[in-house]
């Protein structure tokens, strides 16, 4: 996604604005490099001892990590974010596509529409959480839809509340991506004679490779950060049922007196960021590669 | 007030030489055009001259100054750009006197400046507008303004008239012409178009590849190019190529040509292979057989107005001449009859494309 | 019967079916969006006796305002009894300075990114991508170090301080796409009008940025305001946020649930980025749609 492209090209702005910029430019650079770079170094160097209610512990190697990967909530926690991330990307890539081609079908009202499909995004995780709780609630909530208090079901009642808040704006991202496409390509595909939902799938959505992935990395960026959605929603049970990652971390640090668990734990979120943002390095890369060549 | 003087100037971005040693003097209250194809340099050098890029090695002396660390609002100089670049959220009269209040100038004198270069460019009408709810021509004329307002000595105008249509394009460069005999500065104006560049300089610089390669009058810049390139480069249509090898015979110097033997008017400076050029009314162009004439085949008859260009072919050479006005013009598929004229013709080096 | 062209019309011209299908499916789909609003609206409308007769959907028999008097400001944390009041104006006190702290130092930043470019930008881009996806966990120990070391753990300070710096990776690179977006010219005519580093962004850029001041406001002001997870962490009782208050009242509490107050709170609570979305969300999506945020 172009938020990555670092610009045209890098000549020097010459003249007495230098000084200025170099300043700002000097602060920025200490900020970024102390919050964005060296705290999480250290996280990572104190994930290696055992401290537990301060950062003084001994060094025990990746004991912590042992203890982490054999721990039953660590991997129920895993497990979940894995279910929430699949079924929140599916679902709001799903829904987010094909309201967008309801939207974009020059409808009445298009305004209206958007701004109900949009508004639970306006919303705290923690107001969609309490919503949803009551909505599910077991004895008075919406009959047959009694999902939290079933510990196999509990995750997806975490899904559902996440996409009601999280698709609207999917959607609203893709359809930014149709409007942007040049209308000589649907006239084209008119002239051809060939279907509307075939000019859709076959034409206009492979085109909007760059929204979908923009979307996609917006979506898992918000995934992994799960946490004040299962607070508010669940607490995290019924039992262990909806733990994730980033309530195993909380709780460790501020919770049990664990910080090296904590920080481990972290370590590991921080791990599967960049995975995710090297997965996506890499397919902008290959995208940029491809369009090189034609 | 304006002079412009560049010593060796260089700039290089990453192993790329966009601007190669040049060396170039305009002098003050000149009009110089720098000509040359997209890509060739011309607008960076626009740049390095305005102070807006860094440079890599060399000089740029404006009155004798180096120019070196000098901010671009402090060189005396005022720029017309290709998009204008009005500032969208200001008014007219608010882009004009823009540069004024950054100089700390008292009111009165700001509105005073204002207001005459309004009246030149005739835009006394539009001063509360927003740039958005001007055409064209008048945007191009409040950005001329603004370059103009700050009474400085050289005027950088970077192919202001590129975004035009061809019939406002007219008009606004014999409005520049205008303004600079008007007002007496320093113009340096970059353009692609070289019938723009003929209209309207004093000099020609023209560029390839980040150097200049000849810096001289319209005229003489048409008339006696210094290389292949600024002859090809120049005139529309464009010139003839044929190449040939020198010789001396009976009747004098000549070119062997697969059109055949090419009288010359004098002695060529060595012998060789070359490249004849031709213009397009070089030739005299006849319906019937003439001593000497080349015999062609039309294929084509391009008539722009004022002239008639023929397409031809000639021992298969493809020629462009320019048929005589007030003679039957010759249909496609007809023959005809080419006499060059050889005073006008141009030779090159083969090797090193250089005028000989 | 003559249709007369419109140049987007690649939707819809006649097939009446098409068109009323397309409407009754998205209204569908809007309803469900607006379920769990009207459930909450209509349970903190009732009394708890109506609320235990069941019927989640019903309209309220016998309406009332006192469950919002009591969220407001009698509503139990288990730790204390004054509703959500306090979190409110705690929320109040960190998001003004948070929000306009960081728009003003992002706006600066992605100026100076975006055209003073010099040695080391492409590193501090880089730095800023990850400092936008990061997940904050990373962050959270060094940060409670960082802030005891100040002297501002749990202090409304603190919080202002954490918001602004984790806020400024995002802002800044929306700001430097928005400007780098501009045409370069804009900047070259305002260096040879004599305007300096300030002139070009005060007078010039800043004027222009309308569209990507209402996305940054938009996104930060519903960003802050609805944080969880730095109000936990880095405050104390005494200066948790809305959010926080609002979590303890429903999920803190012994004894006996009120649902009616519960979802009053969380009502109160959502009212602030409603409110918001409402009179600004316009702005936010043209500033969307014509691409400030997609660069």
């Amino acid at each position: 996604m172009p938020i990555l492209s670092p610009g045209q090209d890098s000549r020097p702005m010459p003249g007495r604005a230098a000084p200025w910029a170099m300043g700002v430019m000097a602060a920025m650079a200490l900020v970024a490099l102390l919050i964005f770079v060296l705290f999480p170094l250290w996280t990572v160097a104190h994930s290696l001892t055992g401290s537990r209610l301060l950062p003084n512990g001994p060094w025990v190697g990746l004991a912590q990590y042992e203890r982490l990967w054999t721990s039953e909530r660590w991997l129920i926690s895993v497990g979940n974010l894995a279910i929430y991330a699949v079924g929140l990307l599916s679902g709001a890539l799903g829904i987010g596509a094909g309201l967008a081609v309801l939207l974009d079908r020059r409808i009445r009202a298009e305004g209206l529409f958007r701004a109900v499909l949009l508004y639970p995004y306006a919303l705290s995780f923690v107001v969609t959480g309490l919503a949803w709780q009551w909505m599910l609630n077991p004895t008075f909530g919406l009959p047959g839809l009694a999902l939290l208090s079933d510990p196999d079901l509990a995750i997806h009642g975490v899904v559902m509340a996440g996409l009601w808040q999280g698709s609207g704006i999917v959607a609203v991202l893709i359809l930014s991506g149709l409007r942007a496409i040049d209308d000589d390509i649907w006239k084209a595909a008119r002239l051809d004679g060939i279907a509307v939902w075939k000019t859709y799938l076959f034409i206009v959505f492979p085109m909007l490779r760059g929204v979908l992935a923009t979307a996609t990395v917006l979506v898992l960026a918000s995934a992994i950060k799960l946490f004040d959605l299962v607070v508010a929603l669940t607490g995290g049970g019924p039992g262990l049922s909806t733990e994730v990652p980033a309530k195993y971390v909380y709780d460790m640090m501020f919770e049990n007196q664990n910080l090296g668990q904590g920080f481990a734990a972290s370590t590991m979120m921080l791990t599967l960021v960049l995975v995710v943002m090297l997965c996506w390095a890499v397919a902008v890369w290959w995208m940029g590669r491809r369009r090189d060549h034609r | 007030m304006g002079k412009v003087t560049l010593r060796n100037l260089s700039l290089s971005i990453g192993p790329e030489r966009v601007l190669d040693d040049l060396n170039l003097t305009v002098e003050q209250g000149e009009l110089l055009v720098l000509l040359g194809p997209s890509g060739c340099g011309k607008s960076t050098l626009l740049q390095a001259i305005a102070g807006l890029t860094g440079i890599s090695g060399g000089q740029v002396l404006i009155d004798g100054r180096d120019m070196a660390g000098v901010d671009p609002g402090r060189r005396g100089i005022g720029m017309v750009f290709q998009s204008y670049a009005l500032y969208p959220q200001m008014s007219v009269r608010g882009n004009l006197r823009f540069a004024l209040k950054n100089a700390g100038l008292p009111r009165a004198e700001i509105a005073a400046r204002v207001d005459r270069v309004a009246a030149m460019l005739q835009l006394d009408g539009v001063m509360a507008r927003k740039p958005s709810a001007l055409s064209g021509g008048q945007r191009q004329r409040v950005a001329i303004g603004r370059a103009l307002v700050r009474d400085a000595g050289l005027l950088l105008l970077d192919e202001p008239l590129s975004n035009l249509d061809a019939r406002l394009r007219n008009d606004l460069r014999a409005e520049i012409r205008r303004l600079h005999d008007a007002t007496g500065r320093t113009m340096i104006h970059v353009t692609h178009d070289q019938v723009e560049a003929l209209g309207l300089a004093d000099r020609i610089a023209v560029m390839q590849g980040g150097r200049i390669v000849q810096v001289d009058t319209p005229e003489r810049i048409y008339r006696q190019p210094d290389t292949l390139f600024v002859a090809q480069f120049i005139g529309a249509p464009g010139i003839n190529l044929v190449p040939g090898q020198v010789l001396r015979d009976d009747d004098g110097w000549a070119v062997a040509t697969d059109l055949g033997r090419i009288g010359l008017d004098g002695p060529p400076r060595a012998p060789g292979q070359v490249q004849l050029g031709l213009r397009p009314e070089h030739f005299v162009t006849d319906t019937q057989p003439r001593p000497g004439a080349i015999r062609a085949q039309v294929d084509r008859v391009e008539p722009l107005g004022a002239d008639t260009y023929l397409h031809v072919t000639a021992a298969a050479q493809r020629l462009v001449v320019r048929a005589l006005s007030g003679r039957d013009i010759p249909a496609p598929g007809a023959t005809v009859y080419l006499s060059p004229d050889p005073a006008q013709a141009l030779l090159f080096d083969a090797q090193t494309g250089r005028r000989m | 019967m003559i249709i007369v062209e419109h140049p987007e019309s690649h939707a819809g011209r006649g097939w009446r079916l098409g068109r009323v299908v397309v409407h009754v499916t998205l209204a569908v789909v809007c309803l469900f969006y607006l379920l769990p609003l009207y459930v909450m609206v209509v349970t903190a409308l009732k009394p708890m006796a109506e609320i235990r007769a069941g019927h989640l959907l019903a309209l309220p028999a016998a309406p009332t305002l006192a469950p919002w008097a009591a969220a407001w400001s009698t509503a139990c944390t288990g730790l204390s009894c004054d509703g959500l009041a306090p979190g409110f104006w705690n929320s109040v006190r960190i998001l003004v300075p948070s929000v306009l702290l960081s728009v003003a130092i992002a706006s600066l930043n992605g100026y100076v990114l975006a055209f003073w470019r010099m040695r080391g930008s492409q590193v501090l881009f880089a730095v800023l991508i990850f400092g936008a996806f990061i997940p904050y966990q990373v962050l959270l120990y060094p940060m409670v170090m960082l802030l005891r070391g100040l002297g501002i753990y749990g202090d409304l300070t603190g919080l202002v301080l954490v918001h602004v710096l984790l806020g400024l990776p995002i802002l800044t690179l929306l700001f430097r796409n928005f400007f780098a977006g501009l045409p370069p010219d804009l900047i070259h005519a305002a260096r040879i009008d004599g305007a300096g580093f300030w002139g070009v962004f005060l007078r010039v850029l800043m004027p222009l940025s309308a569209p990507v001041c209402a996305v940054a406001l938009m996104l930060q002001v519903t960003g802050i305001w609805n944080d969880f997870l730095f109000g936990i962490v880095f405050a104390r009782p005494e200066t948790y946020p809305m959010t926080v208050q609002l979590n303890n009242i429903v999920n803190a509490t012994q004894g006996v649930r009120l649902y009616n107050v519960d979802m009053a709170a969380t009502l109160l609570t959502g009212l602030v980025p409603l409110m918001v979305y409402v009179v600004a969300g316009r702005l936010f999506l043209r500033g969307l749609l014509s691409g400030a945020v997609r660069g």
